[in-house]
């Protein structure tokens, strides 16, 4: 079995030349930057020191691990990592295929570039720019809102020691930020669907509705499929640039904004632990590995044709 | 084809040789990579021009200098080492974390013999004690500064707003929070205080100046403190005491009248960057930082000025640790001995160090002689007055550092400094002492998960009451026990041994 295997390998190499090299790059990207690193998560269960190095620093099993569980917060930033990560997951996915659907039935030129621009725009500004807009628009003292509500009379609000505020600040700045983006995804494969079936839905009478029910909402299925198990791979890790840079060392703020990563990069600023942050990336790793498994294991029962395999 | 992919190989060959070659050539000057604190100054590049001359001359080697910002020090300085960036010196401090790098061997050890050989000059002029502030585990891992400095919180007020309001003159705590009610009560667009990075200066002002406590500046978060005028004091968490609460009170009182900017917890500017920006009308920071901020305000030609006071009566001060810059030699060095030569030569021949404190003396507006005169006649070399385009660090041109030398010392005229500046630098000054625990770091290699844990409670708990964001009334109690869950009490009595055992050896 395993010589067939290797002669199939072989055969394969030799009939499909092409097709290899153009997949080389991509082998090598992964086997350089994915696999390799993955050599290194042997600090995990090290006492990293400088001179003696990865490999030399000594042994000290899951004592890493400790300290994240100690504080009591374990559970809270998981918990809130993951609640983050599913209405990410639930509205930028409505909201870009919304958006790619309604651009692929825009039919004026001209605006629907300037549409596609204006919501692409944002996925080039960084974090650190949305952080200082949004103190610049937030500042309970200094704000563009509250100088706007001062001027009117009204009673200034209090964004950066209110923490009910942030759930949905966070819910949409992520998706301003991403929404332009990804709805190129669904609008490539909304383009993909054969311009043939929507002609012969015309004639058959149906409506603009009846076409997205019936046709655009099917023929996106396997790509919405894709990205939905990718973006769970992910959902045990927080999207530190956003959480950081809006919320910053707000301790009033924490119950409800602080995720994995943040509490991880504060809590092991002073200590240059390495090993300490590798546990927990370790941690995150693992569980988002098996809740991997289990989404596509669940997507194979229920549709099998989606999985990734 | 061939002769083509021959002309290919070769130059590919030629390419990495030819700089191989070049690096290797005999007689060439050695590049030797310091890592500073804080920006690129506008002039930078002149100074360090003139001292790398100099250097070639005498060392045959010239300095290539990076910069950390102050802003990055949690983030781009600690991956300068994980990365195993190449330098081949870098700034160090009990704020960067100088203690934990150096259990973790990210520093060079400097031994005696390395230090008598390569910097004599320096190993001779600097005080053992103040080499014993150097000491991580019984091991030198920096080279110190000598540095008369007062870091003790002060209390900078605008002037001009004062006179505005008509407000008597700010003299007190009580006085004080007359002139924060009348800015709260009569000036928008200007908080009276917004605490942001530099947040604990009004924890000196209201409690540690006064009753001459130290805290341990290496590891803030366990709230350890000690009694500066005890010739061996027993270490204690300040966190249990009457007079930390008493200083919650008042700060939660200060926050809800309105006093404390709600922006605090969320700002990140320096309170130096705030004052000049026009935002607050007092700030707390220490005395060298309030007179730069009067600068700041002067430079943008307004009618803003700041008064200066210090509320700590006749108290006596800890004397700025010489932990608080120094150049340590990172493991991954390729030149120490370079190194040590460098700091021995910048720091000790007169004009390198003017160089590298001051500037180019007249150029380009860089610093000039202020005039004042000793008492047999000669110019005050140390008074100096600095040019417009001395930099925001005026007096450390190229760095805070191990290059600072006290004999050299520069401090601006009275003309260009806040009326009173002057009088508190140097009555601060003799009233400054030294305590045999400054040179005490603890061991914290077997407690990283503790260590971390309280690191996490003190951001989340602590800041908000620090503050005045979370009554003390209740909030202390659940802080401590949150600390307490995250082995704070094992930490006290690590600590406290640890203190005891030093003190024993060092009596």
């Amino acid at each position: 079995m395993k010589f067939k295997l290797f002669g199939n390998l072989a055969y394969d190499l030799r009939r499909n030349k092409a097709l290899m090299a153009m997949v080389l790059p991509v082998v090598a990207y992964l086997l350089v930057f994915a696999y390799a690193p993955m050599v290194g998560a042997v600090i995990a269960f090290k006492s990293y020191n400088f001179t003696s190095g990865i490999f030399g620093s000594p042994w000290v099993g899951f004592n890493n691990f400790r300290f994240f569980f100690i504080s009591g917060k374990a559970w809270q930033v998981t918990k809130n990592t993951v609640l983050y990560n599913v209405a990410f997951i639930a509205t930028q996915n409505v909201l870009e295929i919304t958006v790619a659907i309604f651009l692929s039935e825009i039919s004026h030129r001209y605006f629907k570039k300037i549409t596609q621009g204006a919501m692409f725009l944002p996925n080039f500004i960084s974090w650190v720019v949305v952080g200082a807009i949004a103190y610049n628009l937030f500042s309970y003292d200094f704000g563009f809102i509250n100088n706007v509500l001062t001027s009117l009379n009204a009673p200034k609000i209090d964004v950066y020691t209110t923490a009910k505020y942030w759930p949905h600040i966070f819910v949409f700045l992520s998706a301003w930020k991403h929404v332009g983006y990804g709805s190129i995804v669904y609008l490539a494969a909304i383009t993909g669907i054969s311009s043939e079936i929507y002609e012969s839905a015309a004639l058959d009478g149906a409506n603009e509705w009846q076409k997205i029910r019936y046709i655009t909402l099917p023929g996106i299925q396997s790509t919405f499929f894709v990205l939905l198990i990718l973006a769970i791979g992910n959902i045990f890790r927080g999207n530190f640039d956003m959480f950081y840079q809006l919320v910053g060392n707000n301790g009033l703020l924490y119950n409800a904004t602080d995720v994995i990563d943040t509490y991880v990069f504060r809590s092991l600023l002073t200590t240059y632990e390495f090993g300490m942050s590798s546990a927990i990336g370790l941690y995150q790793s693992v569980l988002c590995f098996v809740t991997l498994i289990i989404t596509n294991a669940i997507i194979h029962r229920v549709s099998p044709e989606n999985a990734l395999y | 084809m061939k002769i083509l992919t021959k002309l290919l190989c070769a130059l590919l060959m030629a390419a990495l040789l030819i700089p191989a070659m070049g690096a290797f050539a005999e007689g060439d000057p050695t590049e030797v990579i310091f890592y500073f604190l804080g920006e690129e100054l506008e002039d930078d590049k002149v100074v360090l021009e003139a001292i790398n001359e100099k250097l070639i001359e005498k060392l045959n080697c010239y300095m290539s200098v990076e910069y950390v910002p102050f802003g990055e020090i949690g983030t781009t300085y600690p991956l300068l080492f994980a990365s195993q960036t190449r330098m081949d010196a870098v700034f160090s401090a009990y704020f960067t974390g100088y203690a934990s790098l150096a259990q973790k061997n990210a520093y060079m050890e400097l031994t005696e013999d390395m230090l008598k050989e390569y910097a004599p000059i320096t190993w001779e002029h600097t005080p053992q004690d103040v080499w014993a502030q150097t000491k991580v585990n019984g091991k030198i891992y920096a080279v110190p500064q000598e540095m008369i400095q007062n870091i003790q919180g002060t209390i900078g007020i605008r002037g001009d707003l004062r006179e505005k309001y008509d407000v008597p003159p700010v003299t007190d705590i009580e006085s004080l929070e007359v002139y924060l009610t009348a800015i709260k009560e009569n000036e928008t667009g200007v908080a009276p205080l917004l605490f942001g990075s530099m947040y604990t200066y009004q924890q000196d002002v209201l409690l540690f100046n006064e009753i001459e406590w130290a805290r341990d500046g290496n590891y803030s978060q366990i709230c350890m403190a000690y009694d500066i005028t005890d010739p061996a004091p027993t270490p204690f968490c300040y966190l249990y005491t009457d007079e930390f609460k008493a200083m919650l009170d008042t700060v939660y009182r200060w926050n809800q009248n309105g006093w404390i900017s709600r922006d605090s917890l969320s700002n990140t500017h320096t309170n130096r960057e705030n004052m000049a920006n026009g935002r607050i009308a007092v700030m707390m920071d220490n005395a060298g930082t309030i007179n730069s901020a009067n600068k700041d305000l002067r430079d943008n030609g307004g009618p803003e000025y700041l008064e200066i006071m210090d509320f700590s009566g006749d108290a006596s001060l800890l004397r700025y640790a010489a932990t608080g810059g120094q150049l340590s030699i990172p493991s991954q060095s390729q030149h120490p001995e370079l190194v040590l030569q460098i700091i021995d030569y910048l720091r000790n021949d007169k004009e390198m160090n003017y160089l590298v404190e001051r500037g180019i003396y007249g150029e380009d507006a860089q610093w000039y002689f202020a005039g004042e005169l000793n008492e047999d006649g000669s110019v005050n070399e140390n008074v100096i007055s600095f040019g417009e385009r001395s930099g925001q660090y005026g007096g450390n041109w190229i760095c805070w550092s191990a290059f600072r030398n006290w004999d050299y010392q520069a401090i601006e005229s009275i003309d260009s400094s806040i009326p009173g500046y002057r009088e508190i630098f140097f009555d601060m000054d003799s009233r400054s002492i030294n305590n045999i625990l400054q040179a005490f770091t603890f061991d914290a290699s077997n407690y990283q998960n503790e260590m971390a844990a309280l690191q996490g409670v003190y951001d989340e708990f602590g800041k908000p009451l620090l503050l005045g964001f979370t009554d003390p009334n209740g909030g202390l109690e659940q802080f401590i026990s949150m600390m307490e869950a995250a082995g704070l009490k094992t930490i006290i009595d690590a600590y406290t041994t640890q203190a005891a055992d030093f003190l024993a050896s060092n009596a």
